[in-house]
């Protein structure tokens, strides 16, 4: 039987935790169906990896602002997706940012990777139970 | 078919934009607010809607830049922002904005209602 993403944690192994993104699924494909699910979390798995290289960059250069914009980009397209966890990340990493405090940043940038890692794996396994199939990347 | 031109600089957020207005008015997308302005010097869109977080010229000095060219400064324009805090709405339409939608978009009738309120309005 096919799965798709807002019923996939459901399925054994799945993690748990991505209930918002469950509800941000649905809310997608009333948007735009299914195509609009699988050519937004393609954006989304590749746009996240170079935001965070952009942050790490300006934290490396000392730039807050440059490490406050790629922080408050990822927040938006984590919040159109449900992705709660990476959300909390964003925002505390554009505060630090906003208050110059960029030696407190690399870790929250860790674990905003290690984050994406545990969403991009579910996203990926939902996309391949999802009707027409195929990991929603390139 | 009115013509809503979107500046917003993350491409799943335009995409998004799409899905829900794609049917009902001919988009024009652009992801910086230099690339915006000068698509607006050719030919002006019906309504814009303007992220304020954008790279190098933000939201607000895109408005600001609009509101300063008599050819574009009656277009209304709505904010769109990430930043969801309390007053956010207060402060954008005293800063010249005529409207706010927040993102993430959840309710996508909020966006269409604000867009053909601001369409349906009386010009001035």
């Amino acid at each position: 039987m096919s799965q798709r993403l807002d019923d996939s944690a459901n399925t054994p192994g799945t993690p748990a935790g991505f209930e918002a993104a469950r509800e941000a699924a649905k809310r997608l494909r009333r948007f735009g169906g299914e195509r609009l699910v699988r050519d937004m979390s393609a954006i989304f798995v590749e746009d996240v990896p170079v935001r965070l290289a952009v942050a790490r960059d300006g934290v490396g250069s000392g730039d807050p602002r440059t490490v406050e914009h790629a922080a408050h980009s990822m927040k938006s397209s984590c919040g159109q997706f449900g992705a709660a966890a990476m959300q909390r990340l964003c925002a505390d990493a554009e505060r630090l940012a906003r208050q110059g405090e960029l030696d407190d940043l690399p870790p929250v940038l860790d674990a905003l990777e290690e984050e994406f890692s545990r969403f991009r794996a579910w996203l990926e396994r939902a996309a391949d139970d999802a009707p027409g199939g195929g990991p929603p990347g390139p | 078919m009115k013509v809503v031109a979107v500046v917003e600089d993350n491409a799943d957020n335009r995409l998004l934009i799409q899905a829900i207005l794609g049917d009902s008015y001919e988009l024009r997308e652009y992801a910086t607010g230099h690339h915006a302005l000068a698509g607006f010097e050719r030919s002006l869109p019906d309504v814009v809607l303007l992220d304020i977080s954008l790279v190098g010229m933000d939201g607000v000095e895109v408005l600001q830049r609009m509101r300063a060219d008599p050819r574009m400064a009656h277009l209304p324009v709505i904010a769109l922002t990430a930043h969801a805090m309390s007053g956010d709405r207060d402060r954008y339409l005293a800063a010249g904005f005529d409207d706010y939608v927040a993102k993430p978009i959840f309710d996508e009738r909020v966006l269409l209602e604000t867009i053909e309120r601001l369409l349906g309005r009386p010009g001035e």
